[in-house]
């Protein structure tokens, strides 16, 4: 299975540069906007009376550059055409580089499109020295049996969930425990190999590396779910511009992704078609003046609408004018639409099994006045809006629910969770394991 | 559908974007903000240093200050004193200095000076400092003639290392040296000195010391015979025959030579008459051979 993952480690070494030079950036790249944080490291401000480092932690950061800008090529979390795309990216690069002053050459990206598919896979295998050693862990991770997940899809996430040890489930970290045998609950998360090599290349081309990768619904779930969401479980609704990506998590773990392809966009074009005007006005319209929940007062609420020949020739007769409780009409069916559907992936998943049931919406859309009252309807479930952590450094414009993906990453940066090749595979041992051989060998005949 | 306004793309273009993450780059930015300018105050000072005109003016500028400071008036040397010596090296020590007085100290090369001084033969070491209140002081330490060494130049007074002092018409001047005389003298006098020393008790009877060939010595007495010493060892030499003059009174003996020269024995040369009458005595000669 290892060799499914050169590439995962390839990306896990130049992170681990990365942060040692302690600069690196993340990049959210999504339907409608591409945002950039440029994040420094620095170790060692850690309090003493911490927790001590487990595993790839790198503890404080600090958002020293920040930048969005408007999407351009992508549609559906996917990269449509290149080399608009890659100006993009370069256009939040360069400004977030300007405000941090400094030169990023390492970044961790996330997308939300590639049709993200979870798959729950378990190992067994026995203990060899009666203590769970680092190895053992290996071993159970490789004694995992993969899905046939097809060729043209990558593995993105891998991440041992739950360890069983001799009955006693669920274990966080094995290592130094008694027991005769292990077994592992590992999840994996694949998409589809094109979105994936297409975004590769084009970070590439911007003379930037890509030291990580991850879907933007687990960043976001990071982000806007609090401590106690993510330890009971909750889902996160990462309502995007062209996708809403659904992560589960239970016990600190992502245990489940998936993601819709509708989103804002969908939204706006309703607008444009229902209302008759162009594409930027609904939009704005839908920014300023949107909403999914009707009242009295809304059928008074007239909004302007600019006309569609105002440019040529102002006419006062052109002006129109409709009332909010019509927009709201035309937003509300669409927005049922697209909660329905991420319904219908929760139920699929078996969400209703978990202790919590908390439902986080944040994205961009999230901010529609009056959604959270329609999704609680809809999904059954309790809603809340949830607004990204606040992480040192982030300008007040970033901290808005359509940052989620991106706060989420840095802080996944910071404090990666372990992967699946984290750790030594078995097959990785065989070369080293003949050369100890050969060692003890020499150590006890001379 | 009417034509939309086109937004303007802000996109960097590549060749904007690889130059701003060039000029983030540490190492660039502090050459061109550091380096840069450096460097062109470098060449702009080199470029000013080296022209000629620049050098020549700066040339003048510091010799006219550096006149200025040295012709202050306390830094000026007045008198020269002269410590305790003879006044022919006074008058000697005045030729060869050739100082101009008054001279600013700064003008001065003492060094120079000292060189100078010590050039003369009859100096063996010279302390020349200038003192407060314009004062140069000059102490000088003479060379004392040893001996007289006379050659085809005339008599020559020398020192106990060789040196020549000086020439002097006759041997009255100084009749307290002795004499050596013969090629390569000069050169052992130290030798020299040491056989008058143990020849002491018969000091008012030698004439001279001869050197021959440059490599052995001759002891010439008046009314007496030579000494012929050997080239090495000579001071024992003539301390045996010292001893055998002690002894035997040989030196006022009538004989031409006491020779040295074979180490084994000292062969004495008999004048003829005392041959004669040496054989005579002994009966070798009969009273009819006359």
């Amino acid at each position: 299975m290892s060799h499914v993952f050169e590439a995962q480690r390839a990306m896990r070494a130049r992170r681990e540069a990365a942060l040692r030079r302690g600069v690196v950036a993340v990049l959210d790249i999504g339907t409608s906007k591409i945002s950039c944080l440029v994040l420094q490291f620095a170790p060692g401000r850690e309090g003493e009376g911490s927790l001590p480092k487990r595993g790839l932690t790198h503890g404080a950061f600090r958002v020293i550059g920040a930048a969005t800008t408007r999407s351009r090529g992508v549609r559906t979390g996917e990269i449509a055409a290149m080399d608009e795309t890659e100006r993009a990216i370069r256009t939040a690069v360069q400004a977030a580089q300007k405000m941090a002053d400094v030169r990023v050459d390492h970044v961790i990206a996330c997308f939300g499109g590639g049709l993200p598919r979870s798959y729950g896979m378990s190992g067994d295998v026995r203990v060899e020295y009666g203590e769970v050693s680092e190895q053992d862990v290996g071993h159970v991770l490789a004694a995992c049996d993969v899905p046939d997940y097809g060729a043209e899809r990558e593995a993105l996430h891998a991440m041992p969930v739950n360890f069983t040890l001799d009955g006693r489930t669920g274990l966080n970290d094995p290592r130094g425990q008694i027991g005769g045998r292990l077994s592992v609950d590992m999840h994996l998360l694949t998409v589809d190999a094109a979105p994936v090599h297409n975004l590769l290349h084009c970070i590439r081309r911007c003379d930037l590396e890509l030291a990580g990768l991850t879907v933007s619904s687990y960043a976001s779930g990071i982000a806007a779910l609090v401590e106690d969401e993510q330890e009971l479980g909750a889902a996160c609704i990462d309502l995007g511009g062209g996708t809403s990506g659904i992560s589960i998590f239970a016990k600190r773990h992502m245990i489940y992704a998936d993601a819709v392809p509708l989103g804002g966009h969908h939204l706006s074009s309703d607008i444009c078609q229902g209302l008759q005007v162009s594409m930027s006005v609904a939009e704005r319209i839908k920014t300023v003046h949107g909403g999914v929940m009707a009242t009295g007062m809304d059928d008074r609420d007239l909004i302007e609408i600019p006309s569609p020949h105002a440019a040529m020739h102002e006419r006062v007769e052109d002006r129109r004018q409709v009332s909010r409780s019509e927009l709201i009409g035309v937003m509300r069916p669409r927005m049922e639409e697209i909660l329905e559907e991420v319904r219908d992936r929760l139920d699929a998943s078996g969400f209703e099994y978990l202790p919590g049931q908390r439902v986080v919406l944040t994205g961009g859309s999230a901010q529609v006045p009056g959604l959270e009252s329609l999704a609680q309807r809809i999904l059954g479930r309790q809603v809340r809006i949830g607004k990204p952590l606040r992480v040192q450094g982030l300008p007040q414009a970033a901290t808005g629910p359509a940052f989620a993906a991106a706060v989420g990453l840095a802080l996944h940066a910071s404090h990666p969770q372990d992967e699946c090749w984290d750790f030594e595979m078995p097959s990785d041992l065989i070369g080293a394991r003949r050369v100890r051989r050969a060692l003890k060998w020499f150590r006890e005949n001379w | 559908m009417l034509p939309v306004k086109v937004r303007r793309d802000p996109a960097p273009s590549r060749v904007k974007y690889r130059l701003q993450r060039l000029w983030l780059t540490p190492a660039i930015r502090n050459l061109v903000r550091i380096g840069l300018p450096l460097g062109a105050l470098l060449g702009l000072v080199l470029s000013i240093a080296l022209n000629p005109d620049v050098q020549a003016w700066s040339k003048a500028q510091t010799a006219a200050l550096r006149q200025q400071v040295a012709s202050h008036p306390g830094l000026m040397v007045t008198n020269i004193v002269l410590d305790d010596m003879s006044p022919d090296m006074a008058t000697a020590l005045k030729d060869n200095m050739d100082l101009s007085l008054p001279v600013s100290s700064m003008d001065l090369d003492l060094s120079l000076l000292h060189e100078k001084i010590t050039a003369i033969e009859a100096v063996a070491a010279a302390h020349v400092r200038i003192e407060g209140g314009g004062l140069l002081k000059i102490s000088v330490t003479e060379r004392e003639p040893k001996v007289l060494w006379r050659s085809a130049e005339g008599l020559k007074l020398i020192d106990a290392e060789g040196m020549r002092l000086g020439v002097i018409p006759n041997r009255a001047v100084r009749p307290d040296l002795p004499i050596l005389v013969g090629e390569g003298a000069n050169k052992a006098v130290a030798e020299a000195l040491v056989l008058l020393d143990l020849a002491q008790p018969i000091a008012g009877d030698i004439r001279a010391l001869r050197r021959v060939g440059a490599r052995r010595w001759t002891i010439a007495l008046q009314d007496g015979p030579r000494i012929l010493l050997p080239e090495v060892g000579a001071a024992e030499a003539l301390a045996r025959v010292m001893a055998l003059h002690d002894a035997d009174d040989i030196l006022s003996r009538d004989l031409v030579a006491v020779d040295m020269r074979d180490g084994r024995r000292p062969i004495l040369r008999l004048s003829a008459d005392a041959l004669y009458q040496l054989r005579r005595a002994r009966g070798l000669i009969g009273e009819e051979d006359t």
